[in-house]
């Protein structure tokens, strides 16, 4: 019933606004003639409208002699400056968008260069040594030991006495399992420094 | 039944087929850099440039300087106006969309302001005088400009659309088709908005009816 209702005043609207087709015109008067609410709805919106052409009728207080004074020096201000081909509008940014572009292509490019070089050395027999994050190494057995013993090849690392550290180059780009270092007597583990107090090493 | 003047034949213009063909050759001669031309077109168009950018915008110092850049603009864009038949259209969406960019900015403007006066402590007496606040107050019937305000208060308060719709059609008088362009949707869709808006305004201006 609702929706029947806003139907009706919609159509009411648009009689107000006589831009109703002559079908729902002929509806809109046979519902006006028959129905008091209609006619409400009706003078409702008339009202309304009323109000809006009484509103609509107070013109903006513009001095037109000066608008069209100072429209026509701008104006004329527009024509005398040259005027710009739209193709040359776009060649700026466009140029700038290329520029980039360019810049972009040949930076990755770059390293992408750099990285397959990398990779290639090793097999070509000029083994470049990686050089890894300093890697701790901890005897288990043995508790208390500390302190560094700088970079070594994981072939020469000396067993620690005491709890030190060790920077363990590897010469290919597969580094061994972590705790598990080749050549290396006993239990050693990688990436330790804490030790607890009965010597076993916890990894973090 | 009386009924509104059919918005396509206004009285006392001269034949629109005359007109439209006199139209279209300023367009075309505009857009070969003919500034008479132009200016012809202007002086068609720039009295309902203004009002609707008045009623947009609230007041007719900033309609004014709108419609000229407006205008303005046109100028310098005719090469992109696809259709030259339609150059009124054309030129009242500019005015539309930059009456809506200059709202915008005023909106935030005042936002800022009404924020750093609230945060020197000075909101409340500033809230005070906003209106619509002193609900307490008696009744008066409002004179002619009063309520010429409170309608652009009302015409403000509505959404976007049903704002550009109401003031276009239901006020300006423009075709339904004009608008329906201008705010690039149905002609049915524009018949929704001003009817939802009237009926807002008539909520809004209740005790003036």
């Amino acid at each position: 019933m609702k929706q029947d209702s806003q139907h009706l005043e919609f159509l009411i609207s648009q009689y107000v606004d006589n831009v109703l087709d002559a079908p729902n015109r002929k509806f809109v008067e046979q519902e006006l003639a028959a129905d008091a609410e209609a006619r409400e709805l009706l003078k409702k919106h008339r009202e309304a409208q009323d109000l809006l052409d009484d509103y609509g009728s107070r013109l903006p207080l513009i001095d037109w002699n000066d608008f069209d004074a100072r429209l026509a020096a701008r104006l004329d201000a527009e024509s005398a400056a040259p005027r710009v081909a739209p193709w040359k509008r776009w060649i700026r940014p466009v140029a700038a968008a290329a520029a980039l572009a360019l810049a972009a292509t040949l930076g990755y490019g770059w390293h992408a260069y750099e990285r397959q070089t990398e990779i290639a050395q090793p097999t070509q027999g000029h083994p470049v040594p990686v050089v890894q994050p300093e890697t701790h190494v901890t005897i288990n057995d043995r508790p208390s030991l500390s302190g560094s013993i700088g970079r070594a090849s994981v072939d020469e690392v000396a067993v620690p006495t005491t709890r030190q550290t060790a920077t363990v180059d590897y010469p290919t780009g597969d580094p061994p399992t972590v705790g598990q270092p080749r050549n290396l007597p006993g239990s050693v583990t990688a990436g330790v420094t804490a030790t607890q107090p009965d010597g076993v090493a916890e990894p973090r | 039944m009386n009924q509104r003047v059919p918005t396509d034949s206004i009285a006392g213009q001269p034949d629109p087929a005359v007109q439209a063909a006199h139209e279209l050759a300023w367009v075309l001669a505009a857009r070969k850099g003919d500034r008479p031309a132009f200016g012809k077109l202007a002086q068609l168009y720039q009295r309902q440039c203004a009002a609707v950018a008045m009623r947009l915008l609230g007041n007719a110092h900033d309609a004014g300087e709108l419609v000229q850049d407006a205008l303005l603009k046109a100028f310098r864009s005719l090469d992109q106006l696809q259709q030259s038949e339609r150059f009124g259209p054309w030129l009242m969406r500019i005015v539309t969309n930059l009456a809506l960019n200059y709202r915008r900015s005023r909106n935030r403007r005042q936002a800022i302001s009404l924020e750093q006066t609230v945060g020197d402590g000075e909101g409340d007496d500033l809230r005070s005088t906003l209106p619509g606040t002193a609900k307490d107050a008696p009744y008066k019937p409002l004179t002619n400009a009063e309520l010429g305000t409170a309608i652009q208060d009302a015409i403000d308060a509505l959404p976007e659309k049903q704002r550009l719709a109401l003031v276009m059609f239901a006020i300006e008088k423009m075709p339904q088709k004009d608008v329906a362009d201008i705010l690039n949707c149905s002609v049915e869709a524009v018949k929704w908005h001003v009817f939802m808006a009237r009926k807002q305004l008539r909520k809004s201006l209740a005790e003036h009816f």
